[in-house]
């Protein structure tokens, strides 16, 4: 995408403020020497040799094959069952139905409203109301077609407004709104009384599916002592085993997860693999041998979770110089068949309340009136996908900025720098931003990247026949380090051995974004030693420490500072006794490059830090430490929707050329930048990686992706059909990073997994807008929905 | 209404009993004889795999003709060109005489897949797969190419006007028959031709709309002396717009005429709405614009720009 990143990679920091060291991180004295620098991803290698072994790739002997019957239909009752022809079929070893789940049959990443094998009833198509394990994937698949469901449909519900109406089939039994959340600041109305502008617009998102590269692949093995082993792909390890104990009806300590190195995630692979681990886990109890469940990729697009749809009412008031005064959504947030993430976690988790949270946008406004929906229909699942919420709502409040300036008369970029977030300001929740606000910061340096303002007098026709137009759109977001959650926590432990080599144990999973490469750079930084003396145990729930989920961009910061603490656990000891070995005292000694000497004394006698290592185990002192970090409390009124739910936020501007064929409604991405403030870049190679992906989500999302949903069905379960943008659809990138310190934050850090996907959808749909006149408001802007929406202006502008 | 139970559930398997692999095309007829429609016919094998995935189709063997000789040359002969059906997109497309003398159908073949796909998948198997959007299919329509097809009782010529029968239906039985010929007239001075195609992203994609064209001008009178234009998919097999051409045949180049015959285009196909690939009314929107862009560029390229 980029062929000269090294010369578009700018890094620029806007305030090195000594950091706040309370219980957190003290920067080495003499500077950062790992952290900062783009040192090779660790599994870089592995995989462009081919070395590095996915879960398909893992040796299948003595294992039993599992497959999962599907309902084909969105809602019905299941009449009976009958699985006596599949289990006589030879080869299958057992085919078990609802009765057969040892324990509580359901899971769920929030609730357990999700059965493992359907007993009574079926609420989507693919929803599974058998199992059958096999000597061979063909005897399996030959099995399912020899099960006998009788099921008595229901009327089906596929909106979500008409699954909150009175008489509508109810999906659960618990009715069809999960909650209705509320976000009330100020007095809206009187808001609306003060602007000399309201424009109401409704925005429209579908289902996406994450479409990661490698399809799910899950086994469960069972151990001589009775624990159930289960592995794959996974992105929450603890998650998996949350669920699979209980439905085992086992303790959580007879469950064992192991995380195999993930082809992508993206959320997805929060919530995939609960569900195939928990089936593979009921098969291999049943037949004492492991078992191994594998979907094909129309089978991820049938079964697994996708992205909330939304429709999202907007009201929103300005005054005639462009201060927002007031902001009022409806949002209605299909939840699909099962609860997944979905729903709220208090405080704050949940992608629900994320996305309500985060509905008004990165803007100062006084009055704010939110009304979310979150409710069940027949269609498949919602769950977490690259941004949990937030991309849905930034494509609704970032046209809504664009379609206010343009009423006003304002330019996009002026009406944002007048509202948008600086230190100091409150957000819709009254959340005050007391540190770490680069969100103006981005916009000056997109603004001059970009050249903004030439560029946006220069847009109209591109050709002399007038088939083309070029445009430009800007879009800001903003996005939260950490779920929000009371129990946000991260542990990690960190061996030192007497050779000064070090293994680090931490939960944190990999899935591509590079956490086996940063985690392993903190750790040598905060130990003084170098990155080729940490090694990294893989996620393993009997191994490491509970480290919560891979999830909500919380990776380098949340488990960054555990590894700092369980760094600085070990220090104390090789701490005491350098001090000892030097005569000089502890505070004055520093650790780099696996070297440690006197501060005062630089030049002086220096040791090894293997030689302080020995000399310490030698006397029997603490070489482990263990570190266990969650971020400041978090906080949202359950009836208000007031508080303070996440503890930092990462802030972002975009800005896209396109050109835009007006007569078939092509639209081709010309240009683009991307600015970030992310507190303080770990490895700036990899986040570029981080953006430059994110960015490829987001176009895909504005221009071509949607899960195609017919009675249910989706129609376009491959990737022929499918469409996520290629290489040949991307546009050439340029990234900027800033960095304003996170005083809470490892290094100042904080999160860039989702940011870079979030405002980059509405920043293409802005352009696309600016460059022929038509708004597309209901994703994705097709080349025929942009033909319409320029039909329905009755063309494109003139000049 | 249930959802056919192979809608919801997948297998990695391609399923065939034996794998057959002739060294000459009389044993690969023979062999196919002996199998007596049960075997099927693989070449590059990227429509024909897919297919087998799973026991969507079931096939007793298959035959690889791939190791055929003299069944992928690509050369002119007099005034034709003749393509071994054995030729690779990636070939095709990159071909210097295909440029020269068939443009439409090396920008036809320069969408198709990926790379990787267009250096296994044939033309031959482009054609025989008769689907309405295929991107070799629709130029050849238009540049009036015959195939030669051998069978059980000998050799016979097929114009494809006569060949594409219904989607995923042709004149040839992949159980039975193999296509040994594709041939059609080379074009030369004062012809110009084009290919252009509308997808929703910029590789990688079948196409919403495809469409060839082709002009002959007699540069005296400065009137349309030959006129092709084929489309897809607009209907179940790639489509003549016979109509349209006979419009503008003898007629003097102009745009009025030209928007006249887009129109006439539009009106006379009728594509179906398709949640995936757009609406009818869309896509016959889009007939009116490619026509018209297609002849402009077509005119430009015989060496006679529309002023």
């Amino acid at each position: 995408m980029s062929q000269n990143s090294e010369e578009k990679r700018q890094v620029k920091t806007l305030e090195r403020e000594r950091l706040d060291l309370g219980r957190l991180v003290k920067v080495g004295e003499a500077g950062l020497r790992i952290v900062g620098d783009s040192v090779r991803r660790t599994d870089d290698v592995l995989k462009a040799t081919g070395k590095l072994k996915y879960a398909a790739d893992y040796p299948q002997e003595g294992f039993l094959h599992g497959k999962i019957l599907r309902s084909p239909y969105p809602h019905a009752l299941i009449r009976s069952i009958d699985v006596s022809k599949a289990r006589e079929l030879p080869g299958v070893v057992c085919a078990l139905t609802g009765g057969d789940v040892p324990g509580r049959n359901g899971f769920g990443a929030i609730l357990p409203d999700q059965p493992v094998i359907c007993q009574d009833k079926v609420r989507y198509i693919g929803d599974g109301v058998a199992l059958v394990a096999a000597e061979s994937e063909r005897i399996a698949q030959k099995a399912l077609e020899l099960i006998r469901v009788e099921y008595e449909e229901l009327p089906a519900v596929f909106d979500p407004r008409d699954a909150l109406a009175e008489g509508a089939p109810k999906i659960h039994e618990t009715g069809n709104q999960i909650s209705l959340d509320k976000l009330r600041k100020g007095d809206v109305e009187a808001g609306f009384a003060q602007a000399d502008v309201i424009l109401e617009r409704t925005y429209q998102v579908p289902f996406l599916e994450h479409a990661y590269m490698e399809p799910d692949c899950c086994w469960a093995i069972p151990q001589p002592d009775g624990t159930m082993m289960v592995e794959g792909p996974m992105q929450a390890p603890f998650a998996v085993r949350r669920n699979v104990a209980p439905v085992l009806g086992v303790p959580i300590n007879m469950v064992r997860a192991r995380q195999i190195h993930m082809g992508g995630g993206f959320g997805g692979k929060e919530d995939s693999p609960i569900d195939l681990c928990c089936r593979a886990a009921v098969l291999a109890k049943h037949t004492g041998r492991p078992v191994r469940i594998s979907l094909e990729r129309e089978e991820v697009t049938l079964q697994t979770c996708k992205r909330h749809p939304m429709i999202m009412e907007l009201k929103v008031g300005v005054t005639k110089d462009g201060k927002l005064t007031a902001f009022k959504s409806t949002v209605y947030d299909e939840q699909g068949a099962y609860a997944s993430l979905g729903p709220k976690i208090p405080p704050a988790g949940g992608s629900h309340v994320h996305a309500m949270v985060m509905s008004p946008g990165p803007y100062e406004i006084e009055n704010c009136w939110v009304d979310a929906y979150l409710c069940y229909t027949n269609h498949p699942y919602g769950g977490a996908m690259r941004g949990f919420g937030a991309p849905q709502v930034h494509i609704a409040h970032e046209q809504m900025m664009d379609e206010l300036a343009a009423e006003l008369g304002m330019d996009p970029v002026d009406i944002r720098r007048k509202n948008a977030f600086k230190l100091g300001s409150k957000t819709a929740t009254s959340q005050v931003l007391d540190q770490s606000v680069g969100l103006r910061e981005t916009l000056d340096a997109c603004e001059e990247r970009f050249g903004w303002s030439q560029r946006s007098d220069s847009a109209g026709w591109v050709d002399a026949a007038k088939t083309k137009r070029r445009g430009v759109g800007v879009a800001m977001g903003w996005y939260r380090t950490s779920i929000g959650t009371g129990g946000d926590a991260c542990g990690a432990n960190v061996h030192v051995h007497e050779d000064g080599s070090v293994i680090l144990y931490s939960g944190i999973t990999e899935m591509g974004q590079g956490a086996f490469t940063v985690l392993p750079q903190i750790c040598a930084e905060a130990l003084g030693v170098e990155l080729e003396d940490v090694r990294l145990v893989k996620p393993d729930t009997d191994l490491v420490p509970e480290s919560g989920p891979t999830v909500g961009s919380r990776s380098t910061t949340l488990m960054g500072n555990a590894i700092i603490l369980a760094c600085r656990q070990v220090r104390e000891s090789l701490d005491q006794k350098a001090a000892e070995m030097l005569g000089v005292e502890p505070e004055r000694l520093v650790f780099c490059g696996r070297k440690v000497f006197d501060r005062d004394n630089p030049d002086g006698k220096a040791l090894e830090f293997r030689q302080v290592a020995a000399a310490a185990m030698a006397s029997g002192m603490r070489l482990i430490g263990q570190g266990w970090w969650a971020p400041p409390k978090a906080s949202l009124d359950p009836e208000t929707g007031q508080g303070s739910p996440y503890f930092v936020y990462t802030y972002s501007t975009h800005m896209a050329e396109v050109e835009v064929d007006v007569q078939t409604g092509e639209v081709t991405v010309t240009d683009y930048v991307a600015a970030f403030d992310v507190g303080k870049a770990i490895n700036p190679k990899a986040l570029e990686g981080q953006i430059e992906g994110g960015v490829a989500m987001g176009l895909g999302y504005a221009l071509m992706e949607k899960v195609v949903l017919e009675n249910g069905m989706p129609q376009n379960m491959s990737l022929q059909n499918y469409l996520i943008p290629t290489m040949l659809d991307m546009p050439d990138l340029k990234p900027l990073v800033l960095e304003q310190t996170n005083q809470h934050g490892p290094y100042g850090a904080k999160g860039i997994g989702e940011m870079p996907n979030i405002p980059a959808t509405p920043a293409v749909i802005n352009a696309v807008a600016n460059a022929c006149g038509g708004r597309v408001r209901s994703l994705p802007a097709n080349p025929e929905a942009v033909f319409w929406a320029i039909r329905e202006l009755g063309g494109p502008p003139q000049d | 209404m249930a959802q056919p139970f192979n809608k919801l559930h997948w297998s990695r398997f391609v399923e065939y009993d034996q794998y057959l692999v002739p060294d000459s095309l009389d044993q690969a007829l023979a062999m196919l004889a002996e199998f007596n429609g049960s075997a099927r016919v693989i070449a590059g094998g990227t429509d024909v795999v897919p297919e087998l995935r799973g026991r969507r189709a079931k096939v007793a063997a298959l035959v690889d003709i791939s190791r055929l000789p003299d069944m992928d040359g690509i050369e002119q002969e007099g005034g034709f060109i003749r393509l071994g059906p054995l030729a690779t997109h990636a070939r095709v497309a990159a071909s210097q005489l295909i440029r020269d003398k068939a443009a439409p159908l090396a920008e036809g073949c320069s969408w198709v897949g990926s790379p990787q796909i267009r250096n296994v998948a044939t033309v031959g198997g482009n054609l025989v797969s008769g689907q309405p959007a295929a991107d070799a299919s629709v130029p050849l329509f238009a540049l009036d190419a015959e195939v030669t097809i051998a069978g059980p009782q000998g050799e016979r010529r097929t114009p494809l006007s006569d060949f594409f029968l219904d989607v995923g239906k042709t004149a040839i039985d992949p159980s039975r028959e193999i296509m040994t010929g594709i041939s059609f007239p080379a074009l030369g001075e004062n012809q110009g031709g084009c290919y252009q195609r509308l997808a929703q992203r910029k590789a990688l994609v079948l196409p919403m709309l495809a469409c060839a064209t082709l002009v002959k001008v007699d540069p005296q009178n400065k009137t349309f002396a030959g006129v092709a234009l084929s489309l897809g998919p607009v209907a179940p097999t790639p489509m003549r717009e016979r109509v349209a051409e006979q419009m503008l045949l003898g007629q003097p180049i102009g745009k009025e005429i030209i928007a006249k015959a887009a129109e006439s285009a539009s009106s006379q196909c009728s594509p179906r709405d398709s949640l995936l690939r757009g609406s009818c009314d869309y896509r016959q929107a889009m007939v009116r614009v490619f026509v018209e862009r297609g002849l402009t560029r077509s005119l430009a390229l015989a060496g006679h720009a529309l002023s």
